[in-house]
């Protein structure tokens, strides 16, 4: 049986990165999740569930969007976790982790002076823990791996 | 066509106003605002505040030249379709972001050939005026930097499957 992936990226820009990467994912049953639910169609046949979008500033936000994503890992019980960000891919790398996933995080390349607060702060939950900017990996991660430019 | 696209999150007052001066004065030119928070209803520009998903790929390849802020999804779109496009970044000086990380992001791709990085704002005009062309930016070296990415991301997977 093949494995399942969780695909994490917020709309926008974190998106469109992610969908560069998509064929390193061709071999895995894969499932999106995102924060705009037009995107669904643009994913097909792989399935995609959407959930709020929430930045830090935002308590009551946050601990909805934390629910959310705590119901689709629990739904979906995915092998592999992968983001490039924002807060929803925090969430999904921490839960994903908590129940037995492998997980990879790769900074959104808009963050070019220093990692995003998410991808700071996920580091005990990535076991691929990656940014996009060779001037910003470090010893102990995050580590450089290429980029999607 | 231009089309020009300021992102959802926050207004961009000072990019918009600019552009519709400078469409008042270039009647041939149809323009697109994608206004997104902006308050300032433009008079010489079609415009909408949103655009679905597929509303904004649609005007994206339908237009001959891209104007927006630096965010990240519209330059890597550029980048791989080879889309001329003008940045221009917002400024924390003048309440557009939190921070200027808008400006280290422009200024990171302002040597692509189809980029053109415009941070005053007295100087868009003549960028509109004589735009970028666009240029094979999806060289080698880029390309090997994304096939990295996705043979480490396929390492990962097999070597924990």
């Amino acid at each position: 049986m093949k494995k399942k992936i969780l695909i994490v990226a917020s709309f926008g820009g974190h998106w469109v990165q992610m969908r560069r990467l998509a064929y390193a994912f061709e071999e895995l049953d894969q499932h999106y999740v995102s924060t705009n639910v037009c995107l669904a169609d643009s994913v097909l046949p792989a399935s995609f569930s959407v959930v709020p979008d929430a930045n830090l500033d935002e308590k009551l936000g946050l601990a909805f969007l934390a629910l959310k994503m705590l119901w689709v890992v629990i739904i979906i019980r995915p092998d592999f976790v992968i983001s490039t960000g924002a807060a929803p891919g925090f969430f999904a790398l921490v839960f994903g982790k908590l129940l037995g996933a492998k997980t990879i995080w790769i900074d959104s390349c808009a963050n070019i002076d220093q990692l995003s607060v998410s991808g700071s702060k996920v580091k005990y939950f990535a076991d691929l823990w990656l940014t996009q900017w060779e001037h910003l990996a470090g010893e102990e991660g995050p580590f450089f791996r290429g980029s999607v430019l | 066509m231009i089309f020009v696209t300021v992102g959802t999150q926050l207004p961009f007052e000072r990019l918009v106003r600019a552009v519709d001066e400078w469409a008042g004065n270039n009647k041939d030119k149809t323009v697109f605002i994608q206004l997104g928070q902006t308050f300032f209803r433009p008079s010489n520009c079609e415009f909408s505040a949103f655009t679905d998903p597929a509303y904004w790929d649609q005007l994206f390849h339908e237009s001959e030249l891209i104007v927006s802020h630096a965010g990240m999804g519209t330059i890597l779109k550029s980048i791989e379709h080879d889309k001329p496009l003008i940045l221009v970044p917002r400024l924390a000086s003048l309440g557009e972001h939190r921070n200027d990380h808008q400006v280290a992001t422009a200024s990171k791709f302002g040597n692509y050939l189809n980029i053109k990085v415009v941070n005053e704002i007295v100087d868009l005009p003549r960028a509109l005026d004589c735009p970028p062309a666009n240029g094979h930016v999806l060289g080698q070296e880029k390309n090997v930097n994304l096939e990295m990415l996705i043979g480490e991301i396929k390492k990962f997977v097999s070597d924990n499957s």
